[in-house]
């Protein structure tokens, strides 16, 4: 009697019933990408561990140490949450919050796999738009002003330098990869992330090797990891923009770096290497999909782990030097490549 | 006559509420822009503007202008005025935010 009373409000009001469920499913949403960040910071506790010869966790929760992050999250919460005396408070207090809400923006309109159902694929994503990878550029384009915030009002030398590196490389590399996304889009022949999945019969990775190539290396410097993470280099600045946080803040924004972490390897996933598509496994078969997904995400993390933990950090003029002088001129000769290649098999 | 009553269904409530709300928005950051003593805080002020004017043109159906709004007012203008403001002196701007 509930589900007719429902299907009946559907009918005759789509849009508030889109309204309604698209609010449940942003909820589900957020509590998912919560847990799964919770996993990846294990994983990567765990898998940097294996490369550097120790154990990494492996107290709290058996061999594995899987609770390790419960605990960590707990204690977290129950720090003393310092404000600095000469700290700009409201913005202070406002900017992990507006990290992380910028962050979850991204997710909106990802795709989380796919499931097979009467021989139809189904996406799982929230909102399915015609111009999701544009949308999910634009949303990466404004997770710079958070860290800005964070380290401006901090009101700390050290703080403020990490803001200023952040802002200087994320203008330096949002151009090479928006202009990556644009030669995936003209490829594939849509913005829509969904069917520039369907549409990679050849994965773009080998279609567009250049494009790849540059994707991954302004990826990793928009996630701020290793080779990349002037704004918080240790031996130079401290911790760079979050140096003065502490307790649950500081918890929101280190638990930011891994949410875009996810979120970014799912969007390479996506544009490069041909998301949930792969042969369809029987018996199964209707989770064949995400089992593809899930293994390409998995190799994708491990993969940006490895490069962490290998590489040395670069000084920031020669990331900035990088990006504007070689990523840029290279990702358009990429742009021009896309089109010819794509009018010639279109 | 035009008979209002037909109007007045959920859904034009609802979009009159979303409206309103961003209407305030809009208006209230904007003038805190303005007003603000602190120019960092008028940036950031604007910032937050500009975002109420993309979710108003996504209200609108307009979701290409929406997403641009965002992409070029906040992640580039926006961002460029925080990077010039924060090439200042900041004692500078301490002083005549005092004074």
């Amino acid at each position: 009697m509930v589900l007719s009373a429902i299907t009946e409000f559907a009918a005759q009001e789509p849009k508030i019933y889109g309204l309604v469920i698209g609010l449940i499913a942003a909820a589900i949403l957020a509590a998912v990408i919560n847990v799964v960040a919770m996993l990846l910071v294990w994983l990567e506790r765990k898998v940097m561990g294996d490369f550097q010869s120790r154990y990494g966790p492996n107290r709290v929760g058996g061999r594995w140490g899987v609770l390790q992050l419960g605990a960590d999250a707990i204690k977290l919460f129950t720090k003393e949450d310092i404000i600095p005396r000469g700290a700009d408070k409201p913005v202070y207090v406002w900017a992990p919050i507006v990290a992380v809400a910028t962050t979850m923006l991204v997710a909106g309109a990802l795709p989380f796999g796919a499931l097979i159902i009467d021989g139809r694929e189904i996406p799982l994503v929230v909102a399915n738009m015609d111009i999701s990878a544009f949308y999910i550029e634009a949303a990466l384009s404004i997770m710079a002003i958070g860290a800005f915030m964070a380290g401006w009002s901090s009101n700390n030398k050290y703080s403020m330098l990490g803001a200023f590196r952040g802002i200087a490389r994320m203008i330096a590399y949002e151009v090479p990869m928006g202009i990556c996304v644009i030669s995936v889009a003209i490829m594939a022949h849509s913005l829509n992330v969904v069917e520039i999945v369907e549409a990679q019969s050849v994965w773009f990775a080998f279609a567009q090797p250049i494009g790849f190539v540059i994707f991954a290396i302004a990826l990793i410097t928009d996630l701020g990891r290793m080779p990349f993470d002037q704004t918080e280099a240790e031996e130079e600045i401290i911790a760079g923009y979050n140096t003065e946080y502490s307790g649950i803040r500081f918890g929101l924004l280190y638990f930011q770096e891994y949410i875009v972490f996810l979120l970014g390897s799912i969007l390479l996933v996506h544009l490069y290497l041909g998301g949930w598509k792969g042969p369809v496994i029987p018996v199964i078969s209707f989770i064949s999909p995400m089992i593809w997904f899930f293994m390409k995400l998995v190799i994708v993390l491990v993969a940006l782990i490895w490069i962490r933990v290998s590489l040395p950090r670069f000084r920031i003029d020669q990331v900035t030097d990088l990006g504007w002088k070689i990523l840029l001129p290279l990702s358009m000769v990429n742009l021009v490549w896309a089109v010819v290649v794509g009018m010639y098999f279109a | 006559m035009i008979d209002l009553t037909q109007f007045y269904n959920i859904r034009f409530l609802i979009e009159l509420g979303a409206f309103s709300l961003l209407a305030v928005i809009i208006l209230g950051l904007s003038i805190l822009t303005v007003y603000s003593r602190n120019i960092v805080h008028s940036g950031l002020y604007l910032i937050g503007s500009f975002a109420a004017v993309a979710a108003l043109y996504i209200s609108l159906n307009a979701t290409f202008v929406g997403v641009a709004q965002v992409l070029v007012y906040i992640g580039a203008v926006g961002v460029l005025i925080l990077f010039a403001i924060m090439l200042t002196k900041k004692t500078l701007m301490e002083e005549e935010s005092h004074g």
